[in-house]
């Protein structure tokens, strides 16, 4: 036993401190999500100090999922948005990986191209895609709806096909800051800059794929599809199952994007529900926090589950 | 040259009679223009008193929580904070910021009475006003007359909106009426309920009961959002004060209703300036606002921070933006003070002064019957920017059409009263 005691002695330190690290912010969330507590008040000057005597039970929990405005519209979002990103960017990611993994003149050039969107910062992306291409004025949707609508409108004076042309509609640019499409735009700006990390994991292990397998499928007459199907697929499983774990941690979290598209309005996550309650409300805001714990635990364990589920494979 | 140097030697005096030398300030802004300018005219402010200054700039809503934040804890980064009238009032109530008096020479009578009580407590001024400003109508004279129709201060609604029709050309890109949706309490939450103020609505009864399912918010509402969706741009419910401003640079806003402020910043030289529409209320239809400096309550180098403020809201401290090789009478910030606008060479540059004077005069923030509460475009309560924002981004879903004017006020009326009941209020 002795030999095993000393080891454990000296690594007591370290996981103490882990476990500080974890459990004092945890448990300060959970102690505020229990009383009321406001940064300023001034009806109930008492309620802005956090202090024992202004318990409330289940109170704040209460009030976020009852009385608050928007707690399942997070709820929601949070999945709908996170799930959209996670197909989008395997799917893409797949594609763009099989692509590229071909040899070609410029190989080199057009993969340092495709990984540079991972490298631009969240809130730059946001700024970019919303003023610049999502506008409906001043970016590249308004100018392209205009430049569209303006070719139908030149091709309408034509003798014969302008009786055709003058069927068509015109058109009217997106807004993409729109309570119905802003959930839409945070999804492409964010599968935008999360693809390339997918095509980095997807082109590594496709490097590591057996070629000879693949030949003797040739030989064995089996079509592109099907190789695809039996032999690539089978081999990225562990990769996607990465992907999916890093990246559901990752978006579940949003949130600068979620602010610069429309400050909520119609995109709102569990976090973007947490910064409005701080404005002031900090009991609130923990009872929320403690919501995006128990969501995010229950996603990780579906996740884990498909994760190891893969490795043990 | 003369007045810039009297300025540093009244602001040496003050700051050595209080202070040891070397003493280093934090100092929080926003990063508008006005602010930033401060940081090289501050320079000689250093280099007179030996008072070293350290710059944090932030971005509006970053600023707010960072400020809040720390303030509320008293964490004591900063020396100095940029507040706003919503907050001045009720921190200077909790205790959160020190009381501030000047001596004679900074001529307190001078700052605008608009201005002296947005930025007070039971008549104690708690944060000094470094620029002030309130809303105008700023419009294209070329279009108005191309289309003959004029605007006139204190239009009515029903004026401005046919104005807005005749200078609507979407074929052309210009559309008539530029106007804030972008959801939050400081975006489109300050411009209807400026609107709103002009129809006769109040945010609260005087038992501080939620009003926004009156038949007065209705009819405002109902009205802006028919405006800008007829004659507004496409995406208005994206669009805040510097969208807009980028817009109507663009050449493609016919009127605009927005921040005195905006004068400044437009480059077509064809905008003229009328006070905002109204129907006759007493509360009018312009807002008013003020960034302004305040010293957190128990910061160790008080004594030097006020006087910097003292320095930096002085009417010197216009001269010396004025006197600056960088900067100039285009440059010298504005709203704060009666004796700017009696400048003549500052009249000289500035063709919308006596319109942004008129605005600000004409917006009280005090309590009336009408509106029992402090604040003109906001309600100075610690509350107000969480019922703000979820107001905003219902007023956002009835303007991009996902929701009815009514469902978005009940929405909006339902939050409130949440928050209200939450708060201890009743």
């Amino acid at each position: 036993m002795s030999d095993r005691r000393l080891p454990r002695l000296l690594q007591t330190p370290a996981v103490i401190l882990l476990l500080l690290w974890m459990l004092v912010p945890l448990s300060m969330t959970l102690y505020f999500s229990f009383i009321r507590y406001v940064l300023n008040s001034l009806r109930r000057p008492e309620w802005t100090q956090p202090s024992l005597s202004n318990w409330r039970g289940f109170g704040n929990y209460e009030y976020v999922l009852f009385k608050a405005k928007d707690f399942w519209l997070a709820v929601e979002n949070s999945l709908f948005i996170v799930s959209s990103i996670l197909v989008a960017t395997v799917v893409l990611g797949l594609a763009l990986a099989m692509l590229v993994n071909r040899t070609f003149p410029g190989r080199g050039i057009v993969r340092v191209l495709l990984i540079s969107p991972f490298f631009v910062m969240p809130a730059v992306n946001a700024v970019l895609w919303i003023n610049m291409i999502l506008d409906p004025v001043l970016g590249l949707n308004g100018i392209a709806v205009g430049a569209i609508n303006e070719t139908v409108a030149g091709l309408r004076d034509f003798p014969v096909l302008g009786a055709f042309f003058s069927l068509w509609p015109v058109l009217e640019p997106i807004s993409f800051r729109g309570t119905d499409t802003s959930a839409y735009a945070v999804i492409i700006m964010v599968t935008w800059q999360w693809t390339p990390f997918a095509v980095l994991i997807f082109m590594t292990s496709l490097q590591s794929e057996d070629e000879q397998q693949k030949e003797a499928a040739i030989l064995d007459g089996a079509n592109a599809w099907s190789r695809f199907r039996n032999l690539t697929l089978p081999h990225l499983a562990r990769p996607i199952a990465i992907v999916v774990m890093i990246q559901s941690i990752f978006h579940l979290s949003l949130y600068a994007e979620i602010e610069i598209v429309s400050r909520g309005n119609g995109n709102k996550n569990l976090p973007y529900l947490i910064g409005e309650f701080t404005s002031n409300n900090i009991g609130a805001a923990s009872a929320t926090g403690i919501f995006a714990v128990i969501l995010a635990n229950i996603v990780a364990i579906f996740l884990l589950r498909m994760v190891g589920k893969n490795l043990m494979d | 040259m003369k007045l810039h140097n009297t300025a540093l030697s009244l602001a040496m005096g003050v700051a050595l009679s209080t202070t040891a030398a070397a003493t280093e300030l934090t100092i929080a802004i926003v990063n508008n223009g006005h602010m930033i300018n401060m940081q090289k005219v501050a320079e000689a402010y250093t280099a007179e008193t030996g008072v070293k200054l350290n710059w944090v700039s932030l971005e509006e809503g970053v600023l707010r929580e960072q400020v809040t934040s720390d303030t509320a804890t008293g964490g004591g980064q900063y020396d100095i904070i940029n507040i706003g009238m919503q907050e001045a009032p009720i921190w200077g109530a909790a205790g959160w910021i020190e009381p501030l008096e000047f001596g004679a020479d900074y001529d307190v009578d001078d700052i605008l009475p608009a201005m002296r009580a947005g930025l007070s407590h039971d008549g104690t001024l708690y944060a000094a006003p470094f620029y002030g400003e309130s809303s105008m109508v700023m419009y294209r004279k070329d279009l108005a007359d191309a289309a003959g129709v004029t605007i006139a201060d204190n239009d009515s609604w029903e004026n401005v909106k046919a104005a807005a029709a005749a200078m609507h050309d979407p074929d052309n890109g210009i559309y008539g009426a530029c106007l804030r949706g972008k959801p939050g309490w400081g975006d489109n939450g300050a411009f209807i309920t400026t609107v709103a103020n002009s129809f006769g609505a109040a945010w609260f009864d005087k038992d501080m009961k939620p009003q926004l399912d009156s038949a007065e918010w209705n009819a405002a509402v109902n009205f802006y959002v028919d405006l800008l969706s007829s004659y507004g741009p496409p995406g208005s419910e994206g669009n805040s004060f510097n969208e807009i401003l980028a817009l109507y640079n663009e050449d493609k806003c016919g009127l605009w209703i927005d921040a005195t402020i905006a004068a400044s910043f437009l480059e077509n030289p064809n905008v003229a300036y009328a006070q905002s529409p109204n129907a006759g209320n007493p509360v009018g239809a312009n807002w008013l606002w003020a960034w302004a400096m305040a010293v957190p309550a128990g910061s160790p180098n008080a004594d030097a921070s006020k006087a910097f403020i003292e320095w930096a809201t002085s009417k010197d401290y216009v001269q010396a933006v004025a006197a600056h090789p960088d900067f100039g009478w285009g440059s010298v910030p504005t709203g704060q003070r009666a004796s700017t606008y009696a400048i003549p060479e500052f009249q000289a540059v500035a063709k919308f002064a006596a319109a942004e004077m008129a605005a600000i005069e004409s917006a009280a923030p005090e309590p009336t019957d009408l509106k029992p509460y402090v604040g003109v475009q906001f309600v100075a309560i610690p509350e107000f920017p969480e019922i703000g924002g979820a107001f905003g981004q219902e007023m956002a879903a009835a303007l991009s059409g996902a929701k009815s004017v009514e469902d978005a006020l009940a929405a909006a009326q339902a939050a409130a009263d949440a928050i209200m009941s939450e708060a201890g209020y009743y």
